[in-house]
């Protein structure tokens, strides 16, 4: 799976000021409903979701990474976006360490096989240094936005 | 070392959601409380794929779904009781690591295949 299959240039957020979990979480949904991804009444909804998923556990994996996601059943497919911190969020990630790259995802609760197949390719292309470091200084949704176009592409990873 | 041995196990992942974020998580978590070196690794139609067992990034971007059959191997002096506790971890469906003290008395799984050290 790709990116462009799950994410659209419209939802992309780069410098982002949010400066907690929720508050990041909260505008890369927002984001996904200005994209007209998900309906406007169902966004509480996912973000609740996404936030009841992190108490589980964080999904700040590391490397300064979060996958912050959900199944929720208003969505027909998988949907996602990315959005990108300068300063860095407080994501109580696995390492300690502040999160800069944030992918978010709302999947079909009866397709586990599609988010399986997107966290594969984000987790994927996030493996490559080069990858992680032109995110990080993307400046624009524009520039970012050329990375992921040029990760589907296979520029960044071999494997 | 005297003691430091390579053990490995395959276990076929049984959990609906394959082996996604959170069940990496938990099982880069256990797998960091034992001393042994842990690797997991997945049979393609190319080639045998790895990843560390302490990686979270690593094991997701292997995209593992249920049904696969995912071989466990463990190095070092503790290697038989991390593999214990791992394979009792996937078997689970990666549920919560302090059942797995429980699970393992009752289990009666065979002794996993033990070979010489590297």
């Amino acid at each position: 799976m790709k990116f462009a299959d799950f994410m659209t240039r419209e939802s992309i957020l780069a410098g982002v000021t949010a400066d907690s979990k929720e508050a990041v979480i909260r505008e890369m949904v927002q984001a996904l409903l200005g994209a007209g991804r998900i309906e406007a009444d169902e966004l509480e909804s996912i973000v609740k979701a996404i936030l009841k998923r992190e108490e589980l556990g964080s999904t700040g994996i590391g490397r300064g990474v979060a996958v912050p996601h959900t199944k929720h059943p208003s969505v027909d497919r998988l949907v996602g976006t990315v959005a990108v911190s300068n300063e860095g969020v407080d994501f109580d990630s696995l390492d300690g360490e502040k999160v800069y790259l944030f992918f978010l995802l709302v999947s079909p609760p009866d397709r586990p096989g599609d988010h399986l197949r997107a966290l594969e390719n984000i987790s994927r292309q996030l493996r490559d240094d080069t990858f992680c470091r032109f995110l990080k200084q993307s400046k624009s949704a524009d520039d970012i936005q050329q990375l992921l176009d040029e990760a589907d592409n296979n520029q960044f990873v071999s494997q | 070392m005297n003691s430091r041995i390579t053990t490995s196990r395959t276990v076929i992942v049984t959990n609906p959601d394959g082996w996604h974020l959170r069940a990496a998580s938990v099982f880069a978590q256990v797998a960091d409380r034992f001393e042994s070196k842990v690797e997991i690794v997945v049979h393609t139609k190319e080639e045998p794929r790895r990843a560390c067992g302490t990686s979270v990034l690593q094991m997701v971007s292997l995209g593992i779904p249920e049904g696969s059959e995912v071989l466990v191997e463990a190095t070092g002096s503790d290697a038989e009781d991390a593999l214990r506790a791992l394979t009792a971890l996937i078997q689970m469906d990666f549920d919560d690591p302090h059942e797995i003290q429980n699970k393992k008395r009752t289990s009666d799984a065979p002794d996993p295949e033990t070979s010489a050290g590297r």
